[in-house]
């Protein structure tokens, strides 16, 4: 117990024999499945591999963008992690219309960078600018986060355009404008898409140590330090979130409606 | 001479994506007083003319003109040719609400009038409590007069009335008919077009024979 206590203002090396301990655990998964014939073997198997590989490359380019002291490979990883956070968030919508990959990795682009740019310049200021180990975990949890809330907001926009057309027709048929009536589904949708981060910061430290604070605490980091920098990146969380949810779902309304406000039902569709 | 109150002029459609035509260069005049049957068979095109001329869907080409200017605003245009689906769309709410809905909007310039409402039920035999009941509780006829009656009360000019009573019970399409007529006769510059499949009722509503084959109207201009 002490011994504990005396290694807690350092980060504990893990051996790879410590990682393959941890790695059996998946047996557990494994063996439900198997036991219950829920039919995920193969699925367990892959997400497994797929995760061991994906972080172990991400540890790989880390290792080798934290030695250089250059912003343009910093910036350029980036890019490549915002545009793959857009088109994951396409990947989960249900219902999609044309271009719509574009919108999604512009409005992800837009909102997680600006937010990024205000956290890194205004709040955390690290030297150089571009630190990659500042920067590339910030925006990688302001990007997971957002493309959650983009694809929460546009998967319910577009169904509820779908399932909500008769209604939606009636307004138009009244004289409605297209926004009058789009307004109720667009406010659904946007409610939908950020509920989710208000409950998070409802329940954060109760329910469960947040995910920085998490990694702050193992780093060796003091607990308030590590409080604040979990509230800052809820506050910048969850500006992402709105700020992304409403350039996506403003694309996605001006997509799939005209000038002559009508909407043009062929743009959405199933995706396949 | 009859005042014309729409005219659509080579209206085309294409399916999207496609070269297929769903309206083929198609023109025809709607004039005041016109109470116009559309027939035509099954998936002639009846539903998709009626909407072309409540502008609700993208069209390739041609040009809309209501009362001899060519249509650029499109909610106060709706607002005067009003487009009614088959099955009525109701908000949820109130009988009430959702005749109020039409006065929250902005294109609407005029405020809602409950006791010419509360007339219409009376006509119909409804007591004026109707209007503070859940539309949710209402038959499928009844939610098509509150349909009708949320479109008339916004004194348009032409109403586009698509298969309107199809599934509505014998007193219901009296009740419908009732009230068309009792709403033409309101003024003169009125018309309606009325697609049905039961050609009794055509023949019992309308003056004038539209047919749709092949994206294209035949007798366009003809009017009785």
């Amino acid at each position: 117990m002490f011994a504990l206590f005396a290694q807690a203002n350092a980060t504990i090396a893990l051996s790879w024999w410590s990682v393959g301990v941890a790695a059996t655990l998946i047996l557990v998964n494994a063996v439900i499945s198997w036991r219950l014939k829920l039919g995920l073997e193969k699925r367990i198997v892959w997400a497994a591999l797929r995760m061991t590989v994906q972080l172990f490359l991400l540890g790989l380019v880390l290792h080798q963008i934290f030695a250089l002291a250059n912003a343009l490979p910093v910036l350029l990883l980036a890019g490549a992690m915002t545009v793959i956070a857009g088109y994951s968030a396409v990947r989960r919508i249900d219902h999609r219309y044309d271009r719509i990959y574009p919108s999604a990795i512009f409005a992800v682009w837009v909102s997680s960078w600006l937010v990024t740019a205000v956290t890194v310049l205004l709040i955390v200021r690290p030297q150089p600018w571009h630190s990659p180990h500042v920067l590339i975990p910030l925006l990688g949890m302001v990007l997971g986060n957002s493309l959650t809330g983009i694809s929460l907001g546009m998967d319910r926009f577009l169904s509820d355009l779908q399932s909500r057309r008769d209604e939606v027709e009636m307004r138009l048929t009244l004289g409605a404008t297209r926004w009058e009536a789009c307004r109720e589904v667009f406010v659904a949708s946007a409610r939908t898409a950020m509920i989710p981060i208000l409950n998070t910061m409802s329940v954060a430290g109760i329910v469960s140590i947040p995910g920085m604070m998490t990694g702050q605490l193992l780093a060796g980091a003091p607990p308030i330090q590590a409080v604040k920098y979990q509230i800052m990146i809820m506050f910048v969380i969850a500006a992402a979130i709105a700020l992304g949810v409403m350039l996506a779902l403003g694309q996605a309304f001006y997509r799939v409606t005209t000038t002559q406000h009508q909407i043009d039902w062929s743009q959405i569709r199933k995706a396949s | 001479m009859p005042d014309r109150l729409i005219e659509i002029c080579e209206l085309t459609r294409l399916i999207p994506g496609t070269d297929q035509a769903l309206l083929d260069q198609l023109n025809l005049t709607v004039q005041s007083g016109d109470r116009i049957g559309l027939a035509g068979a099954s998936g002639s095109g009846k539903t998709t003319l009626m909407r072309a001329i409540a502008a609700l869907d993208p069209v390739s080409s041609g040009k809309l003109v209501f009362q001899g200017d060519p249509v650029c605003d499109m909610p106060q245009y709706r607002r005067r040719v009003i487009y009614l689906h088959q099955r009525p769309a109701m908000m949820a709410g109130t009988v009430r609400q959702n005749l109020q809905l039409p006065f929250t909007l902005t294109a609407c310039k005029t405020t809602f009038d409950e006791s010419r409402l509360t007339d219409w039920f009376e006509g119909l035999g409804k007591p004026a409590s109707i209007l503070d009941q859940d539309v949710a509780t209402l038959s499928g006829g009844e939610q098509q007069i509150v349909a009708l009656l949320r479109a008339i009360q916004l004194d348009p000019a032409v109403l586009l009335l698509d298969e309107p009573t199809a599934s509505l019970d014998a007193e219901a399409v009296q009740q419908f008919e009732q009230l068309v007529g009792h709403w033409m006769a309101g003024a003169t510059e009125r018309a309606f077009v009325w697609t049905s499949h039961d050609s009794a009722q055509l023949e019992r509503v309308t003056g004038r024979r539209v047919i749709i084959a092949n994206g294209k109207v035949s007798q366009p201009s003809v009017t009785t």
